[in-house]
């Protein structure tokens, strides 16, 4: 029954239409027949008419529908309710006045008609479209000029421009642009509306869109982010997608803490070289092929972080054994620019090779486990601007060594198990990097919260499976054996027991036979 | 592929049967040869299939992964989420009662069951302790008190539920994503979607455990590529001896003269790749070059000497013996830590339909250790947050006894309405536990999780979406998790 009542409520954008055209048609006919004095035929006019209330009717009733499912905010759709139920009423009556030859009336109530489905029609197409629909080609100029008050143009445009913030010039005309035609004043899908700071605060039913300072925890980020046909991705596929450009400035403003206020443009600019979404939209220039072919030669593995980006994952693991500093220098200087996380474990690397790691300006992640390495070499990755996690464990690194690391901004994470650090080394770093987590393998067993003493089973009364249902009988019937309460039968008003299923099979194809067992 | 593309490419079945028989001399001979490379998968019919990707050239990640790699213990017979994870203390003071109709709702049996002529409930006889984690704490068996040692690593979901009530399909669902087999493997979709990590080794290998207690058939096809090409089948290795057969050459013939052969073979091969259009024939090269590096690299890969006396007794005494779990898990390590991408351990014997307690004992004493291990393990070495563990059975056993309760026995059945699974490590929130069962653990009453949501959500975790992770097949794209699968926030960090 619902989804016939939603099915009903949709067919309303395909029907409205019929009784508009029909007002305008009717309209026509008349004042064409007043001016050249040959008033419409009446069959003509009557049916034309209750044509038109008949499917005006039909509009308003699958409108009424529509709405009950919700989704269209408050007062446009009020004005709209009202307008063309007022609108359909004077129809009828227009159709009334015809048949009982009240021309004057008639005419009258058909113009006010005509007239009222302007606005009805006005406030329906908003909903639909969006409230700047009609006038957005022109406003779309307007907002091209960067410092103007009244960038935003739109309907919405009173609240979001009250400024000439950052958020004000760049950030408003993106959601403008793309996000509040569905998240704005009239439509707030998915319960998000992105026209005003208040809104974007208050968040939707996936929670708040932006976290100030995050970007890789925002969901507006992640939603943008997503593969065009991932049914979560935003803008949906078949509307305007957002520029790369677009997507980093939103990026770099949510970084840069998502200030409604601040002034400061740098941030959308400058900082939008770090992270990683940004850096797949813009990022280092893809890798020379012959570079990568060699590397892969080797049995080197290389591959892109993700399809289309020109950062690579570099893994020596196949070959280990065979690389040392030589090789590094040959393999991976063609490709410093687009390393973001190299592995060279259990290789032959020493000290020599940390200059060209330590100059590769996208290294997120470095792994020189079970290598010589030592704190000469990680000098080298002093102050590494974008260095986010280091494995060192089991080389020669000591305290000195981690204590360098202290100085990458970025750092999230060292793995130093088995290196040659000692305990105060390790607390020493804790206390100047509290941000960063040191392992040093020694992670501390689960602790118990409570324990249960013995396992004490036991058998509380069976609480009765099925009503008291008694047989009448002890016996089976059939078989003479002592009845089981699992097979019992009503038969005649009284229940039979049996001693199994085979029995009262026996019994039910002829009861006469066994009838008589029963007395 | 672009289908104008394939168009250009389109062998049709007649052309097949024409350049099969010309070079072979009878078009019969051809199909033959066509099937026993393509080891019975049915291309016959000389369709290369449309999306023939280069060889090695993976189709993802479709964005940056989390996870680079996957350990899945399969635990063959499925364990008892009753007697290990899904603590239910009420049931201790029903024991022996009859299993209310209102939970079982008539819902089906197995045939060992369904003539029982009660289904008394059976309580674990087993102590349960809560451990600390990042929530408010997980309750775990005494049976395994290593794994509950990193409970603040693990991801425990109680509210997983399956289609198939026997092993056999059971297994495959939860390889392939459908009950019936051909369809191809996880680790067959994740080297497909990946590609190989280190070209020395497989990319997909698999590991097996013999247990203690009743044991299924393992078929090979459960790590098989189905309709996939078959370079991303998975690759056995074998657990006594050497792990894979005829790994040294014969004497007499040196590395150079093995070198020597496989290059005219490979001639010859590239021949009949051209003539015949068939990609199994480049995989077949492909393979016989795989084999010629393993020679090198799995005796390296094999070969415990360098790993310290710490890491070993962390995987426990039995680490020694090949084919142990404990040796798996070890080697388990060893292959992620060479770019191995999908690394598959099966732990068989837990079906436990009668002497559950005596076997459920023997079973978890031999995982219990390595597993903890395997983990403490990859997180000391930087790379637990690339490896996504995977800890699961094919279903889970019925609260009521087959066969025989007293209070020291007991047997359980085929449960597949709901069991405990978890993850751990590769970007899964850790030290959580998600959905909830009823008293009796047989229905679920919070956050249900299917297979295809659990593959949905792995494959997310390796960066792959998995509606887009398809390949066209019989002409329509198949993907791992059909037309199904939801990616589950709530596990992932």
């Amino acid at each position: 029954m619902e989804s016939i009542l939603q099915f009903g409520g949709r067919l309303h954008p395909m029907v409205l239409h019929a009784p508009i055209g029909l007002v305008i048609g009717l309209l026509m006919l008349e004042v064409v027949g007043l001016a050249r004095r040959r008033p419409l035929a009446r069959e003509v006019r009557l049916g034309l008419v209750w044509l038109t209330a008949l499917t005006a009717a039909v509009s308003i009733g699958t409108g009424l529908l529509l709405n009950r499912a919700g989704g269209y905010p408050g007062k446009t759709v009020w004005l709209h309710q009202w307008l063309a139920v007022g609108t359909g009423s004077i129809i009828v009556l227009a159709a009334i006045s015809a048949q009982a030859r009240r021309m004057t009336v008639y005419a009258l109530l058909i113009a006010v008609a005509g007239g009222l489905l302007v606005p009805a029609g006005h406030f329906g197409a908003s909903m639909t479209h969006g409230e700047d629909f009609l006038l957005e080609p022109f406003q779309k100029r307007d907002r091209a000029k960067p410092v103007s008050t009244d960038a935003t143009g739109p309907t919405d445009s009173a609240v979001i421009t009250t400024d000439s913030s950052t958020y004000a010039r760049v950030i408003a005309p993106i959601f403008a642009d793309h996000c509040i035609n569905c998240h704005g004043a009239t439509k707030h899908k998915g319960g998000l509306s992105l026209h005003m700071p208040q809104a974007i605060v208050a968040g939707g039913d996936s929670g708040v869109p932006i976290v100030p300072g995050d970007p890789g925890a925002s969901e507006l980020i992640r939603r943008i982010n997503l593969p065009i046909d991932d049914d979560e991705h935003m803008p949906p596929r078949s509307k305007d997608q957002l520029e790369p450009e677009e997507m980093k400035t939103l990026e770099s403003w949510i970084r840069s803490g998502a200030s409604f206020e601040s002034t400061n443009d740098s941030v959308t600019e400058s900082a939008a070289a770090t992270g990683p979404s940004a850096e797949l939209a813009t990022g280092p220039a893809p890798a020379d092929a012959g570079a990568i072919a060699a590397i892969r030669d080797r049995l080197v593995h290389v591959e892109p972080l993700a399809r289309g980006s020109a950062l690579l994952v570099v893994d020596a693991a196949a070959v280990s054994g065979s690389i040392g500093d030589a090789e590094v220098a040959s393999l991976f200087k063609p490709i410093a620019g687009q390393i973001s996380d190299l592995s060279l474990a259990r290789s032959r690397i020493t000290d020599s090779s940390m200059a060209l790691i330590a100059s590769m300006p996208n290294l997120r992640r470095l792994n020189i486990g079970d290598t010589a390495v030592g704190d000469a070499g990680l000098r080298h990755l002093a102050s590494h601007p974008v260095l986010e996690e280091v494995v060192i464990t089991r080389t020669a690194a000591t305290s000195d060594g981690l204590a360098v690391l202290a100085s990458l901004p970025k750092l999230k994470r060292v793995y130093a198990w088995g290196a040659r650090i000692t305990p105060e080394g390790v607390s020493v770093f804790r206390h100047t990097r509290g941000d960063v987590v040191v392992d040093t393998g020694e992670s501390e067993d689960a602790g118990v919260i409570e324990a249960e003493s013995e396992v004490a089973l036991s058998a509380a009364p069976q609480p009765a499976t099925t009503p008291s249902l008694k047989a009448v009988n002890m016996v089976c019937p059939v078989s003479g054996k002592p009845v089981d309460e699992g097979f019992l039968l009503v038969y005649k008003g009284r229940i039979i027991g049996f001693c199994c299923r085979h029995c009262l099979g026996q019994f039910l194809d002829d009861p006469a036979k066994f009838e008589s067992k029963l007395n | 592929m672009h289908p104008l593309e394939e168009h250009y490419l389109d062998l049709t079945r007649r052309r097949f049967f024409g350049v099969a028989s010309r070079s072979i001399g009878a078009g019969l001979g051809g199909v033959a040869l066509a099937s026993l490379l393509g080891a019975g998968r049915g291309r016959a019919d000389g369709h290369p299939g449309p999306t023939m990707p280069e060889l090695g050239v993976p189709v993802g990640p479709h964005f940056a992964p989390k996870a680079k790699r996957v350990i899945y213990m399969h635990m063959e017979g499925a364990p008892s989420q009753l007697d290990l994870y899904d603590h239910k203390p009420v049931l201790r003071g029903r024991f022996n009662q009859d299993l209310p109709d209102s939970v079982r709702q008539g819902q089906r049996l197995t045939g060992m069951t369904s003539g029982q002529a009660r289904f008394p409930v059976a309580p674990s006889i087993f102590k349960f302790t809560r451990y600390r984690n990042h929530a408010d704490g997980v309750w775990l068996s005494e049976l395994i008190p290593h794994t509950a040692s990193v409970a603040h690593e693990i991801c425990f979901v109680h509210s997983m539920h399956t289609e198939a009530i026997n092993h056999e399909p059971g297994i495959t669902f939860f390889q392939t994503g459908n009950q019936q087999p051909g369809r191809p493997s996880f680790g067959a979709w994740a080297s497909y979607g990946l590609g190989s990590g280190n070209a020395n080794l497989p990319t997909f290998v698999v590991l097996i455990t013999q247990g203690f207690g009743n044991m299924q058939a393992l078929s090979a096809r459960f790590w098989g590529a189905g309709f996939l090409p078959s370079e991303h089948q998975g690759c056995k290795l074998r657990s006594g001896g050497d792990p894979v057969l005829f790994l040294k050459d014969p004497d007499g013939v040196t590395r150079a003269d093995r070198r020597k052969m496989l290059d005219v073979v490979g001639q010859l091969n590239e021949i009949e790749a051209h003539r015949s259009m068939d990609p199994e024939v480049r995989a077949r090269i492909a393979q016989y070059e795989m084999a010629y590096r393993m020679q090198m690299s799995v005796p390296e890969l094999t070969d415990f000497s360098g790993e310290d006396e710490d890491t070993l007794n962390l995987y426990g005494p039995e680490v020694r013996k090949p084919g142990t779990f404990a040796a798996n898990c070890l080697l388990a390590r060893r292959l992620a830590e060479r770019g191995v991408r999908f690394i598959q351990l099966y732990m068989r014997g837990w079906d436990q339909h009668n002497n559950l307690p005596g076997e459920l004992k023997a079973q978890c004493a031999a995982v219990d250790q390595p597993q903890a291990a395997l983990i403490k393990d990859l997180r000391r070495k930087g790379m637990l947050d690339e490896t996504l563990i995977l800890w699961a059975g094919e279903f889970g056993r019925t609260v009521y006894s087959q066969g025989t309760l007293t209070e020291k026995n007991y047997g359980r059945d085929h449960h597949p309405r709901c069991f405990t699974v978890w993850m751990a490590g590769g970007g899964v929130k850790p030290g959580v536990t998600y959905g909830k069962t009823d008293d009796y653990s047989y229905n679920i009453v919070e956050n249900p999780v299917e297979v295809h949501d659990l593959h949905a959500t792995m494959l997310h975790l390796l960066g792959l979406n998995h509606t887009n992770l398809v390949y066209r097949h019989q002409g329509r794209d198949f993907r791992l998790t059909d037309v199904f699968g939801r990616v589950i926030p709530e596990l992932i960090a």
